[in-house]
Protein backbone atom coordinates (compact mmCIF):
# COMPACT_ATOMS: atom_id res chain seq x y z
CA UNK A 1 0.00 0.00 0.00
CA UNK A 2 1.28 3.32 -0.82
CA UNK A 3 2.86 4.95 2.42
CA UNK A 4 3.02 8.76 1.02
CA UNK A 5 -0.52 9.70 1.00
CA UNK A 6 -2.54 10.21 4.44
CA UNK A 7 -5.61 9.36 2.51
CA UNK A 8 -8.12 6.78 4.29
CA UNK A 9 -7.90 3.44 3.53
CA UNK A 10 -11.07 1.42 3.03
CA UNK A 11 -10.85 -2.18 3.34
CA UNK A 12 -12.63 -4.76 0.98
CA UNK A 13 -13.80 -8.37 1.43
CA UNK A 14 -14.38 -10.34 -2.15
CA UNK A 15 -16.68 -13.34 -1.71
CA UNK A 16 -13.98 -15.53 -1.11
CA UNK A 17 -13.31 -13.86 2.52
CA UNK A 18 -9.84 -12.07 1.32
CA UNK A 19 -9.76 -8.13 2.26
CA UNK A 20 -7.89 -5.95 0.62
CA UNK A 21 -6.70 -2.35 1.88
CA UNK A 22 -7.69 0.67 -1.03
CA UNK A 23 -6.64 4.43 -0.23
CA UNK A 24 -10.65 6.09 -0.42
CA UNK A 25 -9.59 8.22 -3.51
CA UNK A 26 -8.94 5.52 -5.17
CA UNK A 27 -12.32 3.33 -4.28
CA UNK A 28 -14.59 6.48 -4.67
CA UNK A 29 -14.20 5.34 -8.49
CA UNK A 30 -16.56 2.70 -7.53
CA UNK A 31 -20.50 4.45 -7.21
CA UNK A 32 -21.91 1.83 -4.77
CA UNK A 33 -18.69 2.09 -2.71
CA UNK A 34 -18.76 5.76 -2.72
CA UNK A 35 -22.36 5.39 -1.47
CA UNK A 36 -22.10 3.25 1.24
CA UNK A 37 -19.15 5.64 2.07
CA UNK A 38 -21.55 8.74 2.24
CA UNK A 39 -23.94 6.27 3.99
CA UNK A 40 -21.57 5.91 7.05
CA UNK A 41 -21.34 1.61 5.92
CA UNK A 42 -17.71 1.81 5.16
CA UNK A 43 -16.57 1.52 9.27
CA UNK A 44 -15.82 -2.36 8.97
CA UNK A 45 -14.26 -4.05 6.26
CA UNK A 46 -17.14 -3.56 2.90
CA UNK A 47 -18.71 -7.26 2.12
CA UNK A 48 -18.62 -7.74 -1.27
CA UNK A 49 -20.28 -11.43 -2.29
CA UNK A 50 -20.52 -10.70 -5.62
CA UNK A 51 -17.07 -10.58 -6.47
CA UNK A 52 -14.18 -13.06 -6.24
CA UNK A 53 -10.30 -12.13 -4.89
CA UNK A 54 -9.42 -13.02 -8.10
CA UNK A 55 -12.03 -10.30 -10.01
CA UNK A 56 -11.78 -8.01 -6.95
CA UNK A 57 -7.53 -7.70 -7.83
CA UNK A 58 -7.79 -6.94 -11.14
CA UNK A 59 -10.74 -4.59 -10.73
CA UNK A 60 -8.60 -2.53 -7.85
CA UNK A 61 -5.58 -2.85 -10.74
CA UNK A 62 -8.17 -0.95 -12.98
CA UNK A 63 -8.94 1.96 -10.25
CA UNK A 64 -5.60 2.40 -9.23
CA UNK A 65 -4.07 3.10 -12.47
CA UNK A 66 -7.00 5.13 -13.27
CA UNK A 67 -6.50 7.39 -9.79
CA UNK A 68 -3.28 8.67 -11.01
CA UNK A 69 -3.23 12.48 -11.20
CA UNK A 70 -0.72 13.87 -13.64
CA UNK A 71 1.99 16.82 -12.57
CA UNK A 72 1.63 19.18 -15.23
CA UNK A 73 -0.21 19.52 -18.82
CA UNK A 74 2.59 17.78 -20.85
CA UNK A 75 2.67 14.90 -18.48
CA UNK A 76 -1.42 15.04 -18.88
CA UNK A 77 -0.88 13.92 -22.47
CA UNK A 78 1.90 11.22 -21.82
CA UNK A 79 -0.75 9.92 -18.68
CA UNK A 80 -3.36 9.90 -21.31
CA UNK A 81 -1.73 7.61 -24.10
CA UNK A 82 -0.39 5.40 -21.10
CA UNK A 83 -3.99 5.43 -19.93
CA UNK A 84 -5.22 4.05 -23.30
CA UNK A 85 -2.72 1.58 -23.57
CA UNK A 86 -3.22 0.08 -20.39
CA UNK A 87 -6.99 0.20 -20.83
CA UNK A 88 -6.13 -2.22 -24.19
CA UNK A 89 -3.70 -4.50 -22.35
CA UNK A 90 -6.48 -4.74 -19.45
CA UNK A 91 -8.83 -6.45 -21.53
CA UNK A 92 -6.72 -9.22 -23.11
CA UNK A 93 -7.42 -11.52 -20.30
CA UNK A 94 -6.33 -15.24 -20.93
CA UNK A 95 -9.94 -16.42 -19.52
CA UNK A 96 -13.13 -14.65 -21.58
CA UNK A 97 -14.43 -15.86 -17.92
CA UNK A 98 -12.56 -13.32 -16.15
CA UNK A 99 -14.09 -10.49 -19.14
CA UNK A 100 -17.55 -11.44 -18.12
CA UNK A 101 -16.56 -11.15 -14.79
CA UNK A 102 -15.32 -7.83 -14.63
CA UNK A 103 -18.08 -6.88 -16.44
CA UNK A 104 -20.54 -8.23 -13.58
CA UNK A 105 -18.12 -6.33 -11.28
CA UNK A 106 -18.09 -2.93 -13.05
CA UNK A 107 -21.69 -2.98 -13.14
CA UNK A 108 -22.23 -4.21 -9.75
CA UNK A 109 -19.77 -1.46 -8.04
CA UNK A 110 -20.55 0.98 -10.74
CA UNK A 111 -17.19 2.06 -12.00
CA UNK A 112 -18.81 3.32 -15.31
CA UNK A 113 -15.62 3.74 -17.28
CA UNK A 114 -14.62 0.51 -16.52
CA UNK A 115 -18.20 -0.93 -17.44
CA UNK A 116 -17.55 0.97 -20.84
CA UNK A 117 -14.30 -0.98 -21.41
CA UNK A 118 -15.10 -4.04 -20.68
CA UNK A 119 -18.34 -4.31 -22.48
CA UNK A 120 -16.75 -2.70 -25.80
CA UNK A 121 -14.61 -5.42 -25.26
CA UNK A 122 -17.34 -7.92 -25.05
CA UNK A 123 -19.13 -6.51 -27.94
CA UNK A 124 -16.02 -5.95 -30.08
CA UNK A 125 -15.42 -10.09 -29.25
CA UNK A 126 -18.88 -11.17 -30.57
CA UNK A 127 -18.38 -8.99 -33.62
CA UNK A 128 -19.31 -11.02 -37.24
CA UNK A 129 -20.35 -14.24 -35.14
CA UNK A 130 -22.57 -16.65 -36.08
CA UNK A 131 -25.90 -16.97 -33.62
CA UNK A 132 -24.56 -20.72 -32.83
CA UNK A 133 -20.98 -19.20 -31.62
CA UNK A 134 -22.90 -16.27 -29.58
CA UNK A 135 -24.58 -18.60 -27.57
CA UNK A 136 -21.48 -20.82 -27.11
CA UNK A 137 -19.51 -17.64 -26.07
CA UNK A 138 -22.47 -16.82 -23.79
CA UNK A 139 -23.07 -19.97 -22.73
CA UNK A 140 -27.09 -19.27 -23.45
CA UNK A 141 -29.34 -22.31 -24.14
CA UNK A 142 -31.30 -21.71 -27.39
CA UNK A 143 -34.84 -21.55 -26.11
CA UNK A 144 -36.97 -20.83 -29.31
CA UNK A 145 -39.07 -23.71 -30.76
CA UNK A 146 -37.67 -24.22 -34.53
CA UNK A 147 -40.51 -22.39 -35.56
CA UNK A 148 -40.71 -19.19 -33.71
CA UNK A 149 -36.85 -19.58 -34.19
CA UNK A 150 -37.20 -19.51 -38.04
CA UNK A 151 -39.50 -16.37 -37.74
CA UNK A 152 -37.73 -14.30 -36.31
CA UNK A 153 -35.11 -15.20 -38.82
CA UNK A 154 -37.40 -14.46 -41.99
CA UNK A 155 -37.97 -10.81 -40.29
CA UNK A 156 -34.43 -10.09 -39.31
CA UNK A 157 -33.82 -11.19 -43.60
CA UNK A 158 -36.28 -9.34 -45.07
CA UNK A 159 -36.46 -5.96 -43.18
CA UNK A 160 -33.92 -4.83 -40.65
CA UNK A 161 -30.27 -4.19 -40.53
CA UNK B 1 -23.82 -15.37 -18.21
CA UNK B 2 -26.76 -13.60 -15.98
CA UNK B 3 -26.93 -10.29 -16.64
CA UNK B 4 -23.57 -9.80 -18.64
CA UNK B 5 -25.67 -9.75 -21.83
CA UNK B 6 -27.79 -6.97 -20.54
CA UNK B 7 -24.52 -4.68 -19.75
CA UNK B 8 -22.92 -5.78 -23.16
CA UNK B 9 -26.27 -4.95 -25.48
CA UNK B 10 -25.58 -1.24 -25.46
CA UNK B 11 -22.20 -1.51 -26.66
CA UNK B 12 -23.16 -3.70 -30.01
CA UNK B 13 -24.74 -1.07 -32.66
CA UNK B 14 -24.03 -3.39 -35.76
CA UNK B 15 -27.14 -4.88 -37.36
CA UNK B 16 -25.94 -7.93 -38.17
CA UNK B 17 -24.58 -8.55 -34.93
CA UNK B 18 -28.01 -7.34 -33.13
CA UNK B 19 -29.71 -9.61 -35.12
CA UNK B 20 -27.96 -12.54 -34.27
CA UNK B 21 -28.43 -11.52 -30.44
CA UNK B 22 -31.89 -11.71 -31.14
CA UNK B 23 -31.88 -15.12 -32.28
CA UNK B 24 -29.80 -16.72 -29.44
CA UNK B 25 -32.74 -16.80 -27.18
CA UNK B 26 -36.34 -15.04 -26.16
CA UNK B 27 -34.10 -13.17 -23.98
CA UNK B 28 -31.53 -11.41 -26.53
CA UNK B 29 -34.48 -11.46 -28.69
CA UNK B 30 -36.54 -9.21 -25.76
CA UNK B 31 -33.31 -7.17 -25.29
CA UNK B 32 -32.66 -6.31 -29.36
CA UNK B 33 -36.70 -5.41 -29.17
CA UNK B 34 -36.03 -2.63 -26.36
CA UNK B 35 -32.58 -1.74 -26.81
CA UNK B 36 -31.83 -1.08 -30.70
CA UNK B 37 -31.75 2.44 -31.46
CA UNK B 38 -31.76 2.02 -35.55
CA UNK B 39 -33.62 0.22 -37.84
CA UNK B 40 -32.89 -0.16 -41.65
CA UNK B 41 -36.18 -1.21 -43.53
CA UNK B 42 -36.12 -2.56 -46.61
CA UNK B 43 -39.90 -1.52 -47.65
CA UNK B 44 -40.48 -3.76 -50.61
CA UNK B 45 -39.85 -6.93 -48.40
CA UNK B 46 -41.56 -6.00 -45.24
CA UNK B 47 -44.10 -7.13 -43.64
CA UNK B 48 -45.78 -3.95 -42.73
CA UNK B 49 -45.20 -1.03 -40.13
CA UNK B 50 -47.11 -2.12 -37.50
CA UNK B 51 -45.23 -5.13 -37.43
CA UNK B 52 -41.76 -2.95 -37.04
CA UNK B 53 -43.42 -0.84 -34.39
CA UNK B 54 -44.47 -3.52 -32.55
CA UNK B 55 -41.11 -5.32 -32.55
CA UNK B 56 -39.06 -2.02 -32.04
CA UNK B 57 -40.69 0.50 -30.07
CA UNK B 58 -37.92 2.41 -29.01
CA UNK B 59 -36.00 3.48 -31.94
CA UNK B 60 -34.63 6.59 -32.51
CA UNK B 61 -33.29 6.51 -35.75
CA UNK B 62 -35.31 4.59 -38.62
CA UNK B 63 -34.24 4.48 -42.56
CA UNK B 64 -36.75 3.43 -44.97
CA UNK B 65 -35.80 2.06 -48.65
CA UNK B 66 -37.66 1.35 -51.40
CA UNK B 67 -36.19 -0.21 -54.53
CA UNK B 68 -33.16 1.36 -55.16
CA UNK B 69 -33.24 3.48 -59.01
CA UNK B 70 -29.41 2.89 -59.60
CA UNK B 71 -30.04 -1.03 -59.66
CA UNK B 72 -33.57 -1.23 -60.91
CA UNK B 73 -33.86 1.76 -63.00
CA UNK B 74 -37.15 3.54 -63.20
CA UNK B 75 -39.02 0.63 -64.04
CA UNK B 76 -39.61 -0.40 -60.74
CA UNK B 77 -42.71 -0.37 -58.89
CA UNK B 78 -42.93 2.88 -57.26
CA UNK B 79 -43.31 2.30 -53.08
CA UNK B 80 -45.38 4.31 -51.36
CA UNK B 81 -44.45 5.62 -48.09
CA UNK B 82 -47.90 6.50 -46.39
CA UNK B 83 -48.61 3.51 -44.31
CA UNK B 84 -45.06 3.91 -42.76
CA UNK B 85 -45.79 7.57 -42.24
CA UNK B 86 -49.18 6.84 -41.03
CA UNK B 87 -47.30 4.70 -38.12
CA UNK B 88 -44.88 7.22 -37.26
CA UNK B 89 -47.80 9.82 -36.75
CA UNK B 90 -49.65 7.65 -34.23
CA UNK B 91 -46.40 8.61 -31.64
CA UNK B 92 -45.66 4.52 -32.66
CA UNK B 93 -42.03 5.09 -32.10
CA UNK B 94 -41.73 7.49 -29.40
CA UNK B 95 -37.87 8.14 -29.61
CA UNK B 96 -37.84 8.43 -33.05
CA UNK B 97 -35.65 11.53 -33.95
CA UNK B 98 -34.12 10.74 -37.65
CA UNK B 99 -35.67 9.36 -40.58
CA UNK B 100 -34.12 8.96 -43.69
CA UNK B 101 -36.11 8.20 -46.76
CA UNK B 102 -34.79 6.52 -49.80
CA UNK B 103 -36.11 5.59 -53.28
CA UNK B 104 -39.79 6.13 -51.88
CA UNK B 105 -42.82 7.85 -53.27
CA UNK B 106 -43.25 10.94 -50.65
CA UNK B 107 -46.56 13.19 -51.14
CA UNK B 108 -46.81 16.73 -50.05
CA UNK B 109 -49.86 15.40 -47.69
CA UNK B 110 -47.65 12.56 -46.49
CA UNK B 111 -44.81 14.62 -45.74
CA UNK B 112 -47.73 17.24 -44.05
CA UNK B 113 -48.85 14.48 -41.47
CA UNK B 114 -45.25 13.58 -40.51
CA UNK B 115 -44.54 16.97 -39.53
CA UNK B 116 -47.43 17.75 -38.41
CA UNK B 117 -47.91 15.20 -35.67
CA UNK B 118 -43.58 14.50 -35.51
CA UNK B 119 -42.15 17.70 -36.75
CA UNK B 120 -40.80 18.59 -33.02
CA UNK B 121 -39.42 15.54 -32.05
CA UNK B 122 -37.43 15.35 -35.52
CA UNK B 123 -33.82 16.81 -35.45
CA UNK B 124 -32.73 14.76 -38.80
CA UNK B 125 -34.57 14.29 -41.79
CA UNK B 126 -33.09 12.90 -45.07
CA UNK B 127 -34.61 12.19 -48.27
CA UNK B 128 -32.58 10.70 -51.00
CA UNK B 129 -34.31 9.43 -54.75
CA UNK B 130 -37.54 10.12 -53.47
CA UNK B 131 -40.64 11.85 -55.80
CA UNK B 132 -44.29 13.26 -55.80
CA UNK B 133 -43.69 16.36 -53.36
CA UNK B 134 -43.17 19.56 -53.79
CA UNK B 135 -42.49 22.74 -51.93
CA UNK B 136 -45.57 22.44 -50.49
CA UNK B 137 -44.54 19.57 -48.76
CA UNK B 138 -41.49 20.90 -47.56
CA UNK B 139 -42.99 24.54 -46.68
CA UNK B 140 -44.86 22.21 -43.81
CA UNK B 141 -41.34 20.66 -43.09
CA UNK B 142 -39.78 24.17 -42.22
CA UNK B 143 -43.12 25.30 -40.81
CA UNK B 144 -43.07 22.42 -38.29
CA UNK B 145 -39.82 21.15 -37.60
CA UNK B 146 -38.54 23.95 -35.27
CA UNK B 147 -35.42 21.68 -33.86
CA UNK B 148 -34.44 20.17 -37.06
CA UNK B 149 -30.31 20.18 -37.55
CA UNK B 150 -30.25 18.24 -40.47
CA UNK B 151 -32.39 18.71 -43.34
CA UNK B 152 -30.78 16.83 -46.41
CA UNK B 153 -32.52 16.78 -49.47
CA UNK B 154 -30.34 15.16 -52.83
CA UNK B 155 -31.35 13.55 -56.13
CA UNK B 156 -35.13 14.18 -55.46
CA UNK B 157 -37.91 14.78 -57.87
CA UNK B 158 -39.46 18.05 -56.23
CA UNK B 159 -42.09 19.19 -58.42
CA UNK B 160 -41.70 22.71 -59.71
CA UNK B 161 -44.56 25.34 -58.91
CA UNK B 162 -44.16 28.93 -59.56
CA UNK B 163 -45.21 31.47 -57.63
CA UNK B 164 -43.37 30.12 -54.25
CA UNK B 165 -40.67 31.77 -54.53
CA UNK B 166 -39.07 32.96 -51.77
CA UNK B 167 -42.24 31.70 -49.63
CA UNK B 168 -40.23 28.69 -47.99
CA UNK B 169 -37.32 31.02 -46.85
CA UNK B 170 -40.20 33.09 -45.27
CA UNK B 171 -41.24 29.81 -43.36
CA UNK B 172 -37.79 29.05 -42.75
CA UNK B 173 -36.68 32.66 -41.52
CA UNK B 174 -40.27 32.30 -38.92
CA UNK B 175 -39.54 28.80 -37.70
CA UNK B 176 -36.55 27.48 -37.89
CA UNK B 177 -33.93 30.47 -37.78
CA UNK B 178 -30.63 28.04 -37.00
CA UNK B 179 -31.05 26.23 -39.96
CA UNK B 180 -31.56 29.70 -42.14
CA UNK B 181 -28.30 30.72 -40.81
CA UNK B 182 -26.85 27.16 -41.49
CA UNK B 183 -27.96 27.45 -44.90
CA UNK B 184 -26.95 30.98 -45.60
CA UNK B 185 -23.35 30.69 -44.20
CA UNK B 186 -22.81 27.25 -46.07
Amino acid sequence: MSSSSSSKMIELRSSDGETFHVEETVVLQSETIKQMIDDDCANAAIPLPNVTSMTLAKVIEYIKKHAEKPKDDDDKKVAEEDLKKFDAEFVKVDQESMLFDLVRAANYLNIKSLLDLTCQAVADSIKDLSVEEVRKKFNIQNDFTPEEEAKVRKENAWAFD
Amino acid sequence: MDNVLDCVMPYIHDGDDLNSISLVCHKGYELDCITRKHVTVHVPYASNSFRLSQRFPYIESLALKGFPFEYFGRNVPAIQITPWIQEIAVKSFKCLKELYIRDMVVSDSDLELLVRKRGKDLTSLKMYHCQGFSMDGLMHVFKYCNNLGTLWLEGNFIKDERGKDGQWLHELALHNKEMLSDMLSS
